[in-house]
């Protein structure tokens, strides 16, 4: 039919397809860099031709690979063509040009079979800025699926990103691949789409890395896997042996999005995730996950600030370990899991498992749970601060009876701070809950077992759904968890603080009060009873320990870098001013001579310096080891440092750091005129390259301080006014260090300035009363406060005094005039620890005046305290000779009590006394001793305290008598 | 794609004609599976109890075995692509007839499930047609939802081959659902006797190893591993072994030297595969006899020394039918399920198209 017409026409075939060609090639993004575009056709190809046009395409992917590609390249292969082997490119794009891998021409995805030689059929190897669009791949093997990590198949991969030991690697976007029929082993390390930063001696991850739109099917062990070796944070230390060692510090992914892939029957895990920050997984429906063995289907590890929504997670296939739809696994910090659908899966909903540091700040809301099985949410191991709410759980016939929650200690710890609010569960059959380390508010139960009767808010009553249990295929089916208008659930939840905005089904928060549920009623409810808040209370994060890096100040990273011997690899020049240690550059490792440059170039800003610091790692196999130091005049360039040579010392990863200092230059140019190195391998390498201006932060604290004296006002012109200036400035200098305050120079403009200013003040100092009394006493032993004034100017004649303490502590037992002449006319006791004493002087030679005791008041401590109690005058009036009433500024006086092993301790009976009754309840217990079972209730009675009750603590009672 | 206009003259019009009749075919030669299958989505390549099998899904079969029937021939006859790979008889086989024969295979599979979908009420319609427009309605909800903020979990939009897997997956779980609620109306006594019968294979237990253990960190406070502190608990502990060799019972040893509060047992569950797998600790118990005590094992920034108190080796014991009765229930559904697909199948009359499937050929 069809197909013998077309072959009959092949000839004009041509033709038409050189037409189509032209249209075709659509004018491409003017903006992007003028890359070239190759064409690969597997069938009309070949590869001695330039491939740069449709009619001169390469055939194979031989060609392809061995091909070096630059910024703004295409690399396109014809759609229906089909190629068997590996796939990997050479090169790297540039920010804004990556290099871009898609298909041309209508039809089938262009498919690439793997080969069992190869590994993986695409691969990218320590390469950054590339796109992979539109391929179908497959790495299929007649070996049959293996646990064993070292199983017959190997790891194979469809698409396998490798960074090794390269630092960060940029943009890696991969989008409308069909991937499937992949058999790895049960590896991390194997799957679909894996990404793997091997990091042990230059901590390594991606950036901006974006998996998109993909569909992975029958894909062994995982749909997507991002993964890492560098793990090492807060105690972390072993991780699967498959994973290469050693391992490296905790190196995050950062901007890393997996969203609109669908991933059916992965053997093991969906899509998982490790050593991410900010990883957004949304839009992704996983389907049929652990298809062969059990794992869990979307899950994730050693991430943090992760972001988990709109995911469809349904149907994995084992549940007798894991198997949930979502899975917060180990050392995650930070998770906020929102807006998907699970369902009917074997293993449960939400897993929370950890088995190192602590997993953490986790909040799982506004997600819709239909009959998930087995185990719908599972604690176990060191999981702090998780808040569930306002989740729709369903446990329908079809979930077989699962228990709603359940909990396990691990030896890295249990899980606690688990908070339920808003959730309802709905069941027709369930074994309850494990209520260990979690709490249940303003949540809806409804059937099985799912009360909790400790929720001091719960709804039990019918939940008024629309149509539960009625979720299935197609997006409006989930409507059937909307609620009627005579839901219990509306109004009845408790408001959540931050809550996203928005419910399960896009309506806005909250209507009225907040329901309970996913979803919010939007009709009309009476208005928000102004319930107070939940805040979510994140567990405290231990922060992570600065890296060693340059110090503030380091003007490098200012400049661009040019070196004039070629630099090796992948490298680059910014590796030298980048604060980064871990990234070094290095010159190529063959012919390698001397004199050459690495040049400093500021543009058009000079910058002054006087040190120049170079950082290296393995320094006595690669370190710089003589150079000169110059600048650039302008028009030639000028030695400011001769023959400076270095003796490195280390042959290992330790940041040895070498620094020379020099006069302080200006210029725009700096370079160093290299002339012998280390070339152990060949090759000579830096860290960091750091140039500094030292005692710059000196010089500018001191000129702060120079500025802040210089205008102040002349000794002549100084006013009240301009006292917090003076002071200030004071203040400010004396918090200078020595060498700062050498810098400021000459302060006599400040010192002149204080004087004048002393002149002007009156000191005015003021009226005031004291107390003075023993620091510390002893429990029933009387002691004295005194009451006094102080600065009376004029003399006065009559005291109103308040004094507060502590009755359970202190009594007053006497209190009497401490002055000549001077009278307590009336003394009131308002309340327990209130005393009020209006004293008066006896004539006008026995006036009060300048600094006088007025009263002495005997006290006695009932009881010791361990801290020291307050005596306080609350209030004091004077009179003066002319009746006017002066307020003084009141005092407090701290006293420490003291147990005696005195009098109470003796007193055994507590009967207030010391006496044969207290010898009696001593002789009783004679002999026993602190290895008796008893001791506890007895040790009182050994009053010298050495363990023993015996005649020693007897004579201690009988003084006390006596 | 208008690139001819009419006002050309008639010789060139006759050009014309012969340029578009062949853009046509070329395109329709060009465009098969999800490109054009209308066109065609009238022609069966085969019927299963008289339910065709369309080009389109034949295709998708097609194209779905290419790749393992590349590398079969691959790996049996060192067999490269080239022009006349598919027809060429390597040893008798012959690309093309196996790979047509593989997708036929999975079609009538694939079909016969649908078909138990069918009869279940699961699905109402397994034409092809029916389940394109099915995806043309469920891409332009999604659409109108987007764009009315709404929430959307999965992709924006829908390709072919992704919402057919969609639909098949849903339906095999709502078919299965069925199934779970007619075998849990028959009681208990059905599940019971699939336990019997199963048990030796799929219930015995994961197993367990249970430990008295001392365990001491040298993290700092900033949860930072402290090498010095390191260096000092590695002699704690190796003081500890020596107490424990001249004779100290481990609870002894383990009062002085575990930090407070730590618990002195811990239980390692053998089927924990993934979490084992990355634990040092949970490796040496594996290893280890009762009574006997390991030799000092690092874990995330502790030293432990661990004793078996006791074994529970996998498979040793059955585990009781209370304790797997919701295992043995997703079992028994799952077999009824197979089961009932197997047997559609073996009775499933399949009638292959006597023009269509000959001819086809594999581009």
């Amino acid at each position: 039919m069809f197909r013998r017409t077309m072959q009959r026409m092949l000839s004009l075939v041509a033709i038409v397809t050189l037409l189509f060609g032209i249209v075709a090639i659509a004018p491409g993004d003017a903006s992007a860099a003028a890359g070239t575009t190759y064409y690969v056709d597997s069938v009309s190809g070949n590869d001695s031709a330039n491939g740069t046009s449709e009619g001169t395409p390469w055939k194979t992917l031989a060609k392809v690979n061995a091909t070096t590609f630059a910024p703004g390249d295409k690399i396109l292969f014809k759609a229906g063509g089909s190629w068997q082997g590996q796939l990997w490119p050479k090169g790297s794009g540039v920010s804004g040009s990556p290099i871009v891998i898609d298909q041309y021409g209508t039809g089938n995805k262009p498919l690439i079979t793997g080969v069992t030689s190869e590994l993986q059929t695409v691969f990218l190897k320590n390469q950054e800025y590339w796109e992979i669009n539109n391929l179908e791949i497959t790495n299929p093997s007649s070996e049959p699926f293996s646990r064993d990590w070292k199983g017959a198949r190997g790891e194979r991969r469809g698409v396998y990103v490798l960074n090794e030991e390269s630092g960060i690697l940029n943009h890696i976007y991969i989008k409308n691949l069909n991937v499937h029929d992949v058999d790895g082993v049960y590896t991390t390390r194997s799957g679909g789409i894996i990404f793997d930063s091997v990091g042990s001696y230059v901590a390594s991850a991606f950036n901006d890395v974006l998996i998109d739109g993909n569909t992975l099917t029958d894909v062994d062990a995982y749909g997507i896997y991002i993964g890492s070796n560098c793990i090492l944070r807060y105690g972390m230390s072993d991780l699967w042996e498959w994973v290469p060692k050693p391992y490296g510090p905790w190196t995050p992914t950062t901007n890393l999005k997996i969203s609109n892939n669908t991933v059916v029957r992965a053997a093991t895990g969906g899509i998982a995730w490790n050593v991410t920050d900010g990883a957004v997984v949304e839009h992704n429906t996983v389907q049929e996950a652990t298809y062969l063995a059990t794992n869990a289907s979307i899950w994730w590890a050693y991430a943090d600030n992760n972001v988990v929504q709109f995911n469809e997670s349904f149907g994995s296939h084992h549940g007798e370990m894991d198997g949930e739809g979502f899975d917060v696994d180990a050392g995650n910090i930070g998770s906020l899991i929102q807006y998907n659908y699970s369902h009917d899966n074997a293993g449960g909903f939400m897993l929370f498992v950890n088995d190192t540091y602590y997993t953490t700040n986790t909040i799982v809301r506004y997600n819709i749970s239909q009959n998930d099985k087995n185990h719908i949410f599972r604690y176990s191991g060191s999981i702090d601060t998780v808040y569930n709410y306002n989740n729709t759980v369903y446990v329908g016939a079809a979930s077989g009876n699962p228990v709603m929650s359940d909990y396990f200690t691990k030896s890295s710890g249990a899980p606690k701070n688990i908070k339920n609010y808003n959730n309802v569960y709905y069941s027709v059959g369930d074994r309850g809950w494990n209520l260990t380390g979690q709490t249940f508010d303003s949540n809806a139960y409804f059937g099985g077992n799912t009360l909790v009767s400790s929720d001091a808010h719960k709804i039990t009553g019918d939940p008024k759904f629309v149509n539960p249990g009625s979720g299935g295929n197609g997006m409006n089916t989930l409507d059937g968890y909307k609620l009627q208008l005579d839901s219990p659930l509306i109004g009845a939840g408790i408001p959540i603080a931050d809550n996203g905005g928005r419910d399960y089904f896009g309506n806005a928060l909250y209507n009225g009060d907040p329901d309970i549920g996913a979803f919010e009623y939007q009709g009309t409810v009476p208005p928000a009873t102004g319930k107070t808040p939940i805040v979510f209370v994140p567990a405290p994060i231990t922060p992570m320990p600065e890296q060693p890096k340059p110090a503030p100040g380091n003007l490098a990273p200012l400049a661009t870098v040019s070196t004039t011997v070629a630099t090796l690899n992948n490298g680059s020049t910014q590796s030298m001013t980048d604060s980064n240690y871990s990234n070094a550059w290095s010159s190529v490792d063959e012919g390698v001579t001397f004199p050459n440059y690495i040049t400093l170039d500021f543009g058009t800003k000079a910058v002054t310096a006087n040190n120049l610091k170079i950082v290296t790692r393995f320094g006595t196999g690669q370190g710089v080891t003589k150079f000169d130091l110059e600048v650039y005049s302008g028009t030639t360039w000028v030695p400011i440092k001769s023959n400076v040579q270095w003796v490195w010392k280390y042959s290992d990863v330790t940041n040895e750091t070498q620094s020379v200092d020099f006069s302080s230059t200006t210029a725009k140019k700096f370079r160093l005129k290299i002339n012998g190195a280390n070339l152990k391998w060949g090759n000579f390498a830096i860290n960091e390259l750091e140039l500094y201006y030292q005692g710059a932060a000196d010089q500018a604290a001191a000129k702060t301080v120079r500025d802040a004296i210089a205008v102040l006002p002349a000794p002549t012109a100084v006013t009240l006014a301009d006292a917090s200036a003076i002071q200030a400035a004071r203040a400010a200098y004396l918090a200078l260090t020595d060498v700062q305050q050498v810098l400021v120079g000459d302060i006599t403009r400040l010192t002149d300035a204080e004087a004048a200013l002393a002149a002007l003040q009156q000191p005015e100092r003021s009226l005031s009363t004291a107390l003075s009394g023993p620091a510390s006493v002893k429990v029933n032993q009387p002691f004295q406060i005194r009451v006094g004034m102080q600065n009376v100017k004029d003399a006065v004649y009559a005291q109103d005094i308040s004094l507060a303490y502590d009755p359970q502590i202190f009594e007053l037992v006497t209190a009497k005039s401490a002055a000549d002449g001077v009278e307590i006319i009336k003394s009131v006791h308002p309340t327990p620890g209130h005393v009020r004493f209006l004293v008066a002087s006896q004539g006008g030679t026995h006036a009060i005046q300048g600094n006088a005791q007025v009263l002495e008041l005997t006290f006695t401590a009932k009881s010791q305290q361990n801290t020291p109690s307050q005596f306080s005058i609350t209030n004091a009036l004077l009179g003066d000779a002319q009746g006017r009433e002066l307020q003084a500024a009141v005092s407090s006086l701290h006293v420490q009590t003291e147990s005696g092993t005195g009098v109470v301790a003796a007193d055994l009976n507590r009967d207030g006394k010391v006496s044969i009754g207290d010898i009696a309840l001593a002789a009783v217990h004679y002999g026993k001793t602190s290895e008796d079972s008893g001791w506890q209730l007895v040790k009182h009675i050994d009053l010298n305290g050495d363990g023993v009750i015996n005649i020693l603590d007897l004579s201690i009672i009988a003084r006390e008598m006596i | 794609m208008k690139i001819f206009r009419r006002h050309r003259m008639n010789h060139k019009r006759l050009l014309l004609t012969i340029m578009i009749l062949l853009t046509t075919g070329v395109t329709a030669a060009f465009a098969r599976g999800c490109w054009s299958s209308t066109d065609r989505a009238g022609e069966a390549i085969a019927t299963v109890n008289g339910v065709p099998i369309s080009m389109a899904e034949y295709d998708r079969a097609i194209r779905t075995n290419t790749s393992r029937i590349i590398q079969y021939f691959r790996d049996t006859y060192q067999a490269e692509q080239s022009e006349g790979f598919w027809t060429k008889a390597y040893d008798g086989e012959i690309p093309a007839e196996m790979l047509k024969k593989k997708a036929l295979e999975d079609s009538v599979k694939i079909k016969v499930r649908q078909l138990l979908a069918k009869e279940q009420g699961v699905l109402q319609d397994v034409s092809y047609q029916g389940f394109l427009q099915q995806l043309e309605q469920e891409n332009e909800r999604r659409t109108q939802a987007i764009n009315r903020h709404q929430v959307v979990y999965g992709p924006a939009q829908y390709d072919e081959n992704t919402y057919w897997e969609y639909v098949q997956t849903n339906a095999a779980l709502a078919v299965k659902r069925n199934m779970q609620q007619s075998i849990m109306q028959q009681g208990e006594s059905a599940l019971r006797s699939f336990y019997d019968e199963h048990r030796e294979k799929r219930y015995r237990t994961t197993g367990y190893v249970k430990m008295k253990r001392i365990t001491r960190t040298f993290l700092d406070a900033n949860q930072q591993i402290d090498s010095s502190l390191q260096r000092q608990v590695r002699k704690q502990l190796e003081a500890a072994a020596e107490q424990l060799k001249s004779g100290s019972t481990f609870e002894q040893v383990a009062a002085a030297y575990n930090m407070p509060g730590t618990a002195l047992e811990l239980t390692i569950q053998l089927g924990d595969e993934r979490r084992n797998a990355r634990s040092a600790v949970a490796q040496a118990a594996m290893q280890l006899p009762v009574n006997a005590i390991s030799a000092m094992v690092e874990e995330k920034g502790s030293y432990h020394i661990l004793k078996c108190i006791e074994r529970v080796e996998p498979g040793s014991t059955y585990q009781s039918y209370e304790q797997v009765k919701d295992q043995v229930l997703q079992d028994t559904v799952t077999e009824a399920y197979e089961f009932t697909l197997r047997k559609m199948l073996t009775t499933a009359v399949v009638q292959v198209n006597e023009y269509i499937y000959p001819s086809f050929q594999i581009q």
